[in-house]
Protein backbone atom coordinates (compact mmCIF):
# COMPACT_ATOMS: atom_id res chain seq x y z
CA UNK A 1 0.00 0.00 0.00
CA UNK A 2 1.41 3.49 -1.05
CA UNK A 3 0.00 6.65 0.17
CA UNK A 4 0.95 9.93 -2.33
CA UNK A 5 -0.78 13.37 -2.06
CA UNK A 6 -2.74 15.60 -4.38
CA UNK A 7 -1.73 19.21 -5.36
CA UNK A 8 -3.98 22.34 -5.30
CA UNK A 9 -3.35 20.83 -9.53
CA UNK A 10 -5.04 18.21 -8.87
CA UNK A 11 -1.98 15.93 -9.80
CA UNK A 12 -0.16 12.91 -7.91
CA UNK A 13 2.86 11.05 -8.50
CA UNK A 14 3.25 7.63 -8.67
CA UNK A 15 5.23 5.77 -6.55
CA UNK A 16 8.61 5.18 -8.21
CA UNK A 17 8.79 1.63 -6.85
CA UNK A 18 5.27 0.76 -8.81
CA UNK A 19 6.12 2.93 -12.52
CA UNK A 20 8.99 0.51 -12.31
CA UNK A 21 6.49 -2.71 -11.54
CA UNK A 22 4.49 -1.40 -14.19
CA UNK A 23 6.85 -0.17 -16.68
CA UNK A 24 5.30 3.25 -16.81
CA UNK A 25 7.34 6.05 -18.11
CA UNK A 26 6.92 9.55 -18.34
CA UNK A 27 4.35 10.61 -21.06
CA UNK A 28 2.64 7.56 -21.26
CA UNK A 29 -1.23 7.97 -20.82
CA UNK A 30 -3.43 6.22 -18.00
CA UNK A 31 -6.68 5.57 -17.76
CA UNK A 32 -8.83 6.15 -14.39
CA UNK A 33 -11.37 4.46 -14.01
CA UNK A 34 -14.52 5.41 -11.35
CA UNK A 35 -16.36 2.59 -10.15
CA UNK A 36 -16.70 3.25 -6.93
CA UNK A 37 -13.13 3.35 -6.22
CA UNK A 38 -10.66 5.12 -7.70
CA UNK A 39 -9.21 2.72 -10.16
CA UNK A 40 -5.71 3.15 -12.50
CA UNK A 41 -4.98 0.66 -15.68
CA UNK A 42 -2.08 1.25 -17.87
CA UNK A 43 -3.71 2.14 -21.30
CA UNK A 44 -3.40 -0.75 -23.33
CA UNK A 45 -1.23 -0.45 -26.21
CA UNK A 46 -3.00 -1.80 -29.45
CA UNK A 47 0.21 -2.32 -30.97
CA UNK A 48 1.73 -4.21 -28.57
CA UNK A 49 -1.36 -6.74 -29.02
CA UNK A 50 -1.18 -7.10 -32.75
CA UNK A 51 2.61 -8.19 -32.21
CA UNK A 52 2.04 -10.46 -29.90
CA UNK A 53 -1.19 -11.70 -32.14
CA UNK A 54 0.87 -11.96 -35.21
CA UNK A 55 2.02 -15.50 -34.30
CA UNK A 56 -1.52 -16.83 -33.94
CA UNK A 57 -2.98 -15.33 -37.33
CA UNK A 58 -0.51 -18.05 -39.13
CA UNK A 59 -2.42 -20.70 -36.53
CA UNK A 60 -6.16 -19.57 -38.31
CA UNK A 61 -7.75 -22.97 -38.80
CA UNK A 62 -10.00 -24.28 -41.70
CA UNK A 63 -13.13 -24.02 -38.87
CA UNK A 64 -15.31 -21.77 -41.23
CA UNK A 65 -18.50 -20.00 -39.69
CA UNK A 66 -18.63 -17.93 -36.79
CA UNK A 67 -17.23 -18.11 -32.97
CA UNK A 68 -20.39 -19.36 -31.92
CA UNK A 69 -20.57 -22.15 -34.19
CA UNK A 70 -17.29 -23.53 -33.73
CA UNK A 71 -17.91 -23.63 -29.83
CA UNK A 72 -21.45 -25.42 -30.22
CA UNK A 73 -19.76 -27.79 -32.86
CA UNK A 74 -16.64 -28.42 -30.16
CA UNK A 75 -18.73 -28.77 -26.89
CA UNK A 76 -21.98 -30.24 -28.25
CA UNK A 77 -20.98 -32.19 -31.77
CA UNK A 78 -23.38 -30.77 -34.10
CA UNK B 1 -17.18 7.73 -18.79
CA UNK B 2 -19.05 10.69 -19.94
CA UNK B 3 -19.09 10.78 -23.87
CA UNK B 4 -21.62 10.19 -26.04
CA UNK B 5 -21.47 6.77 -28.20
CA UNK B 6 -21.08 7.40 -31.43
CA UNK B 7 -22.48 3.76 -32.18
CA UNK B 8 -21.51 0.53 -31.84
CA UNK B 9 -18.73 -2.11 -32.69
CA UNK B 10 -19.17 -5.68 -34.46
CA UNK B 11 -17.37 -9.08 -33.33
CA UNK B 12 -15.26 -8.43 -36.67
CA UNK B 13 -14.42 -4.91 -36.38
CA UNK B 14 -13.00 -6.07 -33.19
CA UNK B 15 -11.25 -8.90 -34.51
CA UNK B 16 -9.36 -7.25 -37.64
CA UNK B 17 -8.48 -4.27 -34.99
CA UNK B 18 -6.87 -7.05 -32.17
CA UNK B 19 -5.20 -8.84 -35.36
CA UNK B 20 -4.27 -6.44 -38.15
CA UNK B 21 -5.26 -9.76 -40.44
CA UNK B 22 -7.32 -8.21 -43.07
CA UNK B 23 -4.95 -4.95 -43.60
CA UNK B 24 -7.70 -3.02 -45.65
CA UNK B 25 -10.37 -3.82 -42.77
CA UNK B 26 -7.87 -2.99 -40.12
CA UNK B 27 -7.08 0.43 -41.55
CA UNK B 28 -10.74 1.53 -41.49
CA UNK B 29 -10.76 0.35 -38.05
CA UNK B 30 -8.05 2.29 -37.13
CA UNK B 31 -9.22 5.21 -39.20
CA UNK B 32 -12.76 4.99 -37.95
CA UNK B 33 -11.05 5.13 -33.88
CA UNK B 34 -9.05 8.00 -34.65
CA UNK B 35 -10.78 10.49 -33.14
CA UNK B 36 -12.19 10.72 -29.61
CA UNK B 37 -15.38 9.42 -30.32
CA UNK B 38 -16.64 6.48 -27.97
CA UNK B 39 -18.46 3.12 -29.42
CA UNK B 40 -20.77 0.77 -27.25
CA UNK B 41 -19.44 -2.99 -27.35
CA UNK B 42 -22.00 -5.25 -26.48
CA UNK B 43 -21.21 -8.31 -24.26
CA UNK B 44 -22.43 -10.87 -26.95
CA UNK B 45 -19.54 -9.07 -29.28
CA UNK B 46 -16.56 -9.71 -27.11
CA UNK B 47 -18.20 -13.44 -25.86
CA UNK B 48 -18.08 -13.86 -29.44
CA UNK B 49 -14.83 -12.63 -30.39
CA UNK B 50 -13.15 -14.59 -27.32
CA UNK B 51 -14.85 -18.04 -28.76
CA UNK B 52 -13.07 -16.74 -32.31
CA UNK B 53 -10.02 -16.39 -30.77
CA UNK B 54 -9.58 -19.44 -28.69
CA UNK B 55 -11.11 -21.68 -31.26
CA UNK B 56 -10.25 -20.63 -34.81
CA UNK B 57 -7.20 -18.94 -34.33
CA UNK B 58 -6.01 -21.28 -31.64
CA UNK B 59 -4.50 -18.87 -28.94
CA UNK B 60 -3.88 -19.32 -25.48
CA UNK B 61 -6.18 -18.10 -22.77
CA UNK B 62 -3.57 -15.90 -21.37
CA UNK B 63 -3.37 -14.09 -24.26
CA UNK B 64 -6.96 -13.80 -24.79
CA UNK B 65 -7.24 -12.58 -21.66
CA UNK B 66 -4.61 -9.70 -22.58
CA UNK B 67 -6.66 -9.16 -25.54
CA UNK B 68 -10.03 -8.32 -23.97
CA UNK B 69 -8.88 -6.30 -21.17
CA UNK B 70 -6.94 -4.49 -23.67
CA UNK B 71 -10.51 -3.64 -24.87
CA UNK B 72 -12.64 -3.17 -22.41
CA UNK B 73 -9.93 -0.63 -20.68
CA UNK B 74 -9.95 1.38 -23.30
CA UNK B 75 -11.79 4.85 -22.66
CA UNK B 76 -13.03 4.73 -26.34
CA UNK B 77 -15.07 1.74 -25.93
CA UNK B 78 -18.33 1.28 -23.81
CA UNK B 79 -18.90 -2.17 -22.39
CA UNK B 80 -20.09 -4.61 -19.31
CA UNK B 81 -16.38 -3.67 -17.99
CA UNK B 82 -17.09 -4.87 -14.16
CA UNK B 83 -18.87 -8.40 -15.62
CA UNK B 84 -15.55 -8.75 -17.58
CA UNK B 85 -13.43 -7.94 -15.30
CA UNK B 86 -14.53 -10.12 -13.03
CA UNK B 87 -14.93 -13.04 -15.39
CA UNK B 88 -11.63 -12.99 -17.41
CA UNK B 89 -9.14 -14.16 -14.14
CA UNK B 90 -11.90 -17.23 -13.86
CA UNK B 91 -11.91 -17.87 -18.01
CA UNK B 92 -7.78 -17.90 -17.68
CA UNK B 93 -7.75 -19.85 -15.14
CA UNK B 94 -10.49 -23.02 -15.91
CA UNK B 95 -9.77 -24.22 -19.22
CA UNK B 96 -11.91 -26.90 -19.10
CA UNK B 97 -15.14 -24.44 -18.85
CA UNK B 98 -15.71 -22.06 -22.00
CA UNK B 99 -15.87 -17.98 -21.54
CA UNK B 100 -20.38 -19.01 -21.77
CA UNK B 101 -20.14 -21.24 -18.14
CA UNK B 102 -17.91 -18.80 -17.05
CA UNK B 103 -20.03 -15.84 -17.53
CA UNK B 104 -23.17 -17.61 -16.74
CA UNK B 105 -21.68 -18.37 -13.17
CA UNK B 106 -20.66 -14.31 -12.72
CA UNK B 107 -24.21 -13.97 -13.78
CA UNK B 108 -25.54 -15.59 -11.30
CA UNK B 109 -23.30 -14.01 -8.48
CA UNK B 110 -23.66 -10.75 -9.37
CA UNK B 111 -27.55 -11.60 -9.79
CA UNK B 112 -27.82 -13.04 -6.30
CA UNK B 113 -28.81 -15.95 -8.05
CA UNK B 114 -26.77 -19.06 -6.55
CA UNK B 115 -26.45 -21.93 -7.15
CA UNK B 116 -26.74 -21.92 -10.78
CA UNK B 117 -28.19 -25.61 -11.68
CA UNK B 118 -26.45 -27.52 -14.70
CA UNK B 119 -25.71 -31.11 -16.12
CA UNK B 120 -22.20 -29.84 -16.76
CA UNK B 121 -19.79 -31.91 -14.74
CA UNK B 122 -16.81 -29.79 -15.31
CA UNK B 123 -18.62 -26.84 -14.77
CA UNK B 124 -19.59 -27.94 -11.51
CA UNK B 125 -15.84 -29.20 -10.51
CA UNK B 126 -14.58 -25.74 -11.62
CA UNK B 127 -17.12 -24.03 -9.23
CA UNK B 128 -18.05 -26.24 -6.44
CA UNK B 129 -19.73 -23.80 -4.50
CA UNK B 130 -21.93 -21.98 -7.06
CA UNK B 131 -23.03 -24.49 -9.02
CA UNK B 132 -25.28 -27.82 -8.50
CA UNK B 133 -25.02 -30.80 -10.71
CA UNK B 134 -28.63 -32.02 -11.50
CA UNK B 135 -28.93 -35.60 -11.56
Amino acid sequence: MYQTKITSQGTISLPIALRKKYNLTPGEVVTVEDNGRITLYKTPDLSELRAHNKSYVRNRTSESGDGFSAHVKEKYGT
Amino acid sequence: MAHKSQGSLDTNVILRLLLDDVPVHTKIVDKLLTNTAVYEIADMALVEVIFVLEKIYTMPRALITENILGIIRNTQFNCNRKLFERVLPNYAANTNVSIADCLLVEYARLQKALPLHTFDVALTKSYPADTVLLT
